[in-house]
This record gives structure tokens, sequence and C-alpha cells, in this order.
């Protein structure tokens, strides 16, 4: 028997090993004191306890949410400028997911970042604090679609449906899904049906669409909403679901990985406006502004829907009452 | 040079950046919740596979179970394991360890059994001949013989609950995993990247620490002979990096 | 914990949703039989060059190891910016990692063919390919087959991760039961990768059993 064909194996570990800690070594004698610029786990930017704010409310608590919070205008850069809040640390969670609820009704995170259409915040007993600095914005779901998908009778079927899409509507659908546990595309069949959204016809007959959802039910849900009322016209349609967040889908959707994403106008013009703040509570403000962002990259802004989801931050009854917090400019006080 | 994408420098300024050695999302404390989750697991995996391997081992029963038992084990899914530990355990590191042990143990309790029932029958008429008891012909006959074997299942358990530890952070358990997980979310290459070179280094140094402590451990003269006793159509070698789960 | 409870398997939702299951399962199959079977092209191509000069056998394998021990989010992750969200993506990391268990098993087999052998088959007259093709390839079945085996059930539980670069086979109808706390879907997803593994690997311990008899004889 020959020598064993593995042994070169650990030559080969212990060269890449020395490897990487000369690496590693290299990297840490750089300059420490440069943070970089795309640095997006960023620490925690928020252990840093801010001058003066040292015995704030916010400053003993934890706060969960998605990867993206840390970046987003309507989460932690958000809470800061508007409220001057800084949380004593952010806990990576997912966006109004599983991990999210399960972490704030364990004690695992004090804050949790929500969503304002989802119902599992009542059925968990969770209290959402008032948006009293008005951070938030005008979140309408808004399409957004490649040029080239965005037939007449693509763009009719998804504006009607659109239309027909409320707030309230939103909030009863999450819940089915959400609390009630029922089967999303069943939940969203069930609803075009309802509105005579999903009569068979040859409007979009010829085009094969790509939607991406982001990584939470509710854009699952939209995208079979979508999905379903434009197979229904004639399109043929795949769903990609689990990509990400808004970092990666947005790309995506410019270098043409995929044809449509359900957008929410404000966070998506933050995002491409790189938080410039060009978004408002105003919606044709903001659809305005992302036509301009959106148009040079050859994608349709297709018409907003009169829902609109924001982000919202949820504390349990037991934590509301600790703290007495009803607003979120209540984080601020001394506690 | 590009890797994925990411320059050498780019990788070299996240290491370099002092924000990421700091706090709860730094590299040194997530590295402690990797190896923490990862040394639950396999001591409460050891604990349990290795009384049951060596017991059934010395009396030669359960052969077909355990033996097959690392195949089995493999079929399972590691995200698939994770998943469904929710419900049952929640979120964190507690249900991502005992999801972990499931890993750990087949591996393990093959390699284990597989060592001691392959004693040779020269060596057990030998060590009876001298009139040693069942628990002396185990202590002092067949488990320093079983020692290769049980050492390279600890290597292939370790490998595989290092690696799927990565994929726990899906479940908000924390350790090295959640920079890839989070680099994935916001499109972070040099994050992943960095991640993946992190969660490589702590398996290859556990790789090595495991390999020193088998030289250390076994015997001189039986390191000789695990080269004739290889069999190929056995699943788990007594010899280097097995063909441990890939997650 | 959450509230309202649910069953744990809703078979209303697995009658109605039985073609999705169904493309999801075939998903899946096909996602790792591509794989393994590229996997097992590229070996053969490999295990040629390696056994046609020797010095390259050890860097090979350790390159094919240093992949192996990269954790499958992160080479999905990482092949994204190239490959894009695709089911290339996904293969490409899908091969990679069958390639050390494959290459590994029939570089040990084809060590394993005695030298005697080798040595009487030449001494008939054949050829380098063919004591290869007619002599070490046959001997060398029994340690590929094992390889084949490991590699497929393996790669059936790295198909689940490449949910998260949008394929998944399965593993979509297991994220998606997690992200909506939907039980039925999250069980129905985990039972059938772990159905898929068990019946591979029967299907390959038949087909070993069948394509190698004389090892039976060994065995027995």
């Amino acid at each position: 028997m020959r020598t064993s064909p593995t042994r070169p194996d650990r030559a080969a570990l212990i060269g890449l090993a020395g490897l990487l800690a000369v690496a590693l070594t290299a990297g840490a004698c750089s300059s420490s004191s440069k943070s970089s610029s795309s640095s997006s786990s960023g620490g925690s930017n928020t252990t840093a306890a801010s001058s003066g704010s040292g015995a704030t409310i916010a400053s003993k608590l934890t706060l969960g949410g998605p990867a993206e919070c840390q970046q987003n205008a309507f989460c932690i850069p958000g809470l800061q400028k508007t409220y001057g809040i800084t949380f004593k640390s952010f806990k990576t969670l997912d966006a109004d997911g599983p991990l999210t609820y399960q972490a704030l009704t364990n004690g695992q995170i004090d804050v949790g970042e929500v969503f304002s259409t989802d119902a599992q915040v009542v059925a968990n007993n969770l209290v959402v604090l008032n948006d009293d600095k008005h951070l938030q914005a005008a979140d309408a779901i808004t399409p957004v679609i490649a040029n080239a998908k965005a037939t007449p009778g693509v763009t009719a079927v998804a504006n009607k449906v659109s239309t027909a899409l409320t707030t309230t509507i939103l909030l009863n659908l999450n819940k089915s899904v959400g609390v009630d546990h029922q089967d999303p595309q069943a939940v969203a069949d069930g609803w075009l049906k309802s509105m005579s959204l999903d009569a068979a016809s040859t409007g979009a007959s010829g085009v094969s669409i790509t939607i991406a959802a982001f990584g939470f039910s509710e854009s699952d849900l939209l995208a079979y909403i979508y999905g379903d009322a434009l197979k229904a016209a004639g399109a043929s349609i795949t769903v990609k679901a689990n990509l990400g967040s808004r970092q990666t889908l947005e790309p995506g959707l410019q270098s043409g990985q995929f044809d449509m994403l359900i957008e929410y106008a404000a966070s998506a013009l933050e995002f491409l406006d790189h938080s410039a703040g060009l978004a408002s509570g105003d919606i044709n403000n903001n659809i305005t502004h992302l036509k301009a962002l959106l148009g040079p990259k050859n994608i349709t802004v297709l018409d907003p829907s009169p829902a609109v989801d924001t982000n919202a931050f949820a504390v349990t009854q037991a934590t509301a009452a600790k703290y007495h917090l009803v607003n979120m400019s209540d984080l601020t006080k001394n506690g | 040079m590009i890797l994925a994408g990411v320059t050498l420098s780019a990788i070299a300024h996240w290491f370099g950046d002092a924000q990421h050695w700091r706090g709860g999302d730094g590299i040194p404390h997530r590295l402690v919740q990797h190896v923490t989750i990862c040394g639950a697991s396999l001591l409460v995996a050891v604990a349990v596979s290795l009384p049951v391997g060596v017991v059934l081992g010395h009396l030669r029963k359960g052969g077909v179970i355990a033996q097959n038992l690392a195949n089995m084990g493999r079929a399972i899914p590691s995200l698939a394991i994770l998943i469904i530990a929710v419900p049952f355990l929640g979120i964190g590191a507690r249900p991502a360890e005992l999801a972990l042990v499931a890993l750990a143990v087949p591996p393990l309790l093959t390699n284990t059994y597989v060592g001691m029932a392959t004693v040779d029958d020269d060596v057990r008429d030998a060590a009876r001949g001298m009139g040693m008891t069942a628990t002396q012909m185990i202590w002092r006959a067949e488990l320093p013989l079983a020692l290769p074997y049980i050492l390279s299942g600890l290597r292939t358990a370790t490998f595989n609950v290092i690696a799927t530890a990565t994929l726990a952070a899906e479940i908000a358990s924390g350790g090295l995993g959640q920079f890839i997980s989070t680099g994935l979310e916001v499109n972070d290459s040099v994050e992943i990247v960095c991640g993946a070179i992190l969660v490589v280094a702590l398996a290859l140094t556990a790789e090595l620490a495991l390999a020193s402590l088998q030289r250390a451990v076994v015997a001189a003269p039986l390191r000789q002979h695990r080269n004739t006793r290889r069999p190929i159509n056995q699943l788990e070698e007594p010899d280097d990096a097995n063909f441990p789960d890939a997650a | 914990m959450l509230m309202t409870s649910q069953p744990w398997v809703r078979w209303s939702w697995v009658r109605t949703h039985l073609h999705v299951i169904r493309h999801l399962v075939w998903q899946h199959l096909y996602l790792t039989l591509l794989a393994v079977g590229i996997g097992l092209v590229i070996t053969f191509a490999l295990a040629g060059l390696a056994r046609a000069w020797r010095p390259l056998e050890g860097p090979l394998l350790a390159l094919c190891g240093t992949l192996y021990a990269i954790p499958s989010l992160a080479l999905f992750a990482a092949l994204v910016p190239f490959t894009g969200f695709t089911t290339t993506t996904a293969e490409i990391g899908l091969v990679g990692y069958t390639l050390l268990i494959l290459l590994r098993n029939l570089l040990t087999g084809l060590d394993a063919v005695p030298d005697e052998v080798r040595d009487a088959a030449k001494g008939m007259g054949f050829g380098r390919w063919r004591v290869f093709t007619r002599v070490e390839l046959p001997l060398a079945l029994p340690a590929l087959f094992a390889g084949i085996r490991v590699a497929t059930v393996t790669t059936v539980g790295l198909v689940t991760v490449t949910v998260f670069i949008g394929e998944g086979g399965l593993g979509s109808m297991l994220m998606e039961g997690f992200q909506n706390t939907f039980r039925t879907e999250e069980l129905v997803g985990a039972v059938l990768v772990v159905a898929l593994a068990v019946v591979a690997d029967l299907v390959l311990v038949g087909a070993e059993r069948l394509l190698t008899p004389w090892t039976r004889r060994a065995r027995a």
C-alpha cells in the first residue's frame, strides 16, 4: 500500500493556516483607527455610550432587527437622527420574522423592529411605540419592473391589483398567513378571487417575469398576489425568494437578474438616494423622485398602492409598563 | 488578487478595522460563541456516543445499526435539523447545540463501535487468558487499539459541527456564521469572504489540534499499522480527514 | 410561544400542493444528480491526470480538501457576484463539494489494485489505457461507489442550503415554512429531504451490489 494520498493534505493545511495567520496579522497591523468605509456589520455602532445619553432608557435596551437595520434610513440611522435614540446594542435577527418575534417574547431583545402591517404584533401581545416625530415616511407598496417587461397588459394588471390593495386588507391577509397559518398562496389567490382580479385573460401572455421577494413573509405574499394575477393574464411567472434585502435586490433588478420587485416607495427611495432625505410623507413626492432615479436604469415605477407598510418598533407589554413607553421619544427620557 | 470579487486589500482592511474586533458583533465575541456552541455539542455527543459505542463494540452487538448510523446521520441535512429544532427548542445557541449533537453522534458512535469491534480476536483471547475481567479488557486491551478510530470519528464530528454551526446563525445562535449571513443579507462580499476565512481558519486549527492529539495519544506501533488497515468499502476510515459533512 | 396553535401536519395543504411538492422534489433531485454527474466526469478527468503524472495527486487532493472546508453558505454566497442567482452558481458550489469525496475514493481505489494484477495485465499485452479501463477501474469500482453514495447523500443536504441564493429545491419549502411559522410546510420539506437522501442511498447500495457482484462474495 502506498503512502496515504491524504498526507499532503496535512502539509497543505499547515501551509494554508500559516498563510491565514500572516494575512490576519498583516491586516490587524494596518491602521486600526481607519474604519472601513463599507463596514456593514460595523461592530456595534450603538455600544459606544454617546456623550450625555448615558442614562436614557434606550441606552439600557437591546434592539433587534434585520441586518440592514444598521444602514436603513428608517431604522438605526434615522432613530439617531430624528429622535437621538442610541440603543445599548443591536442584535441581528431577521426582517419581521420568527426570529424577531421569538426574541421579543422570550426577552432576548427589548425592542424589535417590526412592520406596521404585521398582525403578529397584536397576536403576540406586543405594543408598537408611536412614531411621534414622524420618522417613517410614505412607504406605499409600489411594484417596479424592468422596462422590457412593462408591457401595457402587464402594467394594467399590476395597477389594478395595486389600486385594490389597502393597508387594512394587507393587515388581514398577513394575519391569515402569519397568525392563522394558512398557506400564503391560497390566501393570495383567495383575495384575488374575491376582488375578481383572477379573471383569465391574455393581456400579459407571452411575457415571462421573474419576481424577486424580500426575505419576509409579506413580500412572499405580495409576490404571490401580483404573480398569480399576472399568471391569470397569461404571463409566465417565476418567484425568487430569500435572496436578501434591498442591498441585494435593487442591484439585482438593475442588472437584470430578475424583472420585478414589489417595493416600498419611501424605503426604496432612501436606499437609492443614499439616505439623502428625499423621502417624505407625501407619496407623490416619493414616486416622482423614484421615477427620476430608476428611469435612467430602464426600470418602470408602476402605480403605488394605497396600502402602506412602514417600519415600527415594538416592545412587550411588560417593557412598556416598566419604562412607561408610549411614544418613540419616550425612549430618550432618563430611566 | 481577487477572491470572489473582493480584493486582498479589502480583506486586509476588514480585518484591520478595529470596529470588527469589538463588542457583540466583533470577531472575538462571535468566535467565542462559535467555539462554545461547538464545544458543548461535542462534549454531549462524546458523553453519549463513547459509552454506547464501547459497550456495543465490546459485545459485538447492534453492529448493523451502529455501522450504518454514520450513513443515516449524513442523510440528515444540517439546515433541516436546525429549522425543525426551533418549534421545540426556540431560537439561539441552545437549540443549535442540541441540533449539532444529532450531527456529531453518528460519526462518533460508528467509529467507536467499529474500532472496538474490529479488535483482533487474538488480543481478546489473550486478555481473557490473562484473567482480565470485561472492564479490564475494555480499558487495557481494546480501547487503546480502538483509539485511532475513535479519534478519527472525533475529527469528523468536530469538522461537521464547526461547519454546521455557521448555518446556525440563521436561527440567531450567533457565531462566525453571522458574518456570512449578514454579508449575504446586505450584499457585502467582503464580509462574506472574511467570515468564510474565519470559519475555515477555525476548522483548520481544530483539525491540526486533533491531529496532534491523535499523534500524541495513539501508541507509535499502531500508527504504522493504520495504512494497512484501510477498508475501502467502509465509509468511516481511521485515517486523516474523512468525509465530513460539508455544511 | 406563538399564539394560534396549529396542527403539525395540515393534510389539506399537502393534498392541494402535491404539484408544488412534486416540482420541488424533482428540482432537488435534478440539482443533486447534475452535481454528482458533473463531479464524476471531472473526477475521472482529474484522476486520469493524476495517474499520468503522479506528483499532481497530492496538490489536487489538497485543493479539493481546502474547497471542502469552506462553509457551503459562504461558498455559494461568494460565487454570486460572478455568476448571479442562478442554477450555475449553485451547481459550481455543489460540484466542488463532490470532488473531494469522489476523487479521493477513486484514487484510493486505483491505488489499492495489487501490483501483481497490473503486471499480469501488462503481461497479457494490455496497453496503459486498457489496463486502466479493463483492470484498474473495475477493481476501483467499489471504492468509487462508496464515494458516489457519500457524495450523493451529502449533496442532497447541501442543495437545501442553496435556498439562500434563490434555488433550494426542498430547502425553499423548509425556509418558507420557517418564515411563515407554517409547521406543515417546514415538516414536509424536512421529512422529504431526509427521505430523498435515504432513498438515494438505498438505490445506490442496490446499484453497487448489481455492478460489483464479486464484492458480495468477498463480503459474505
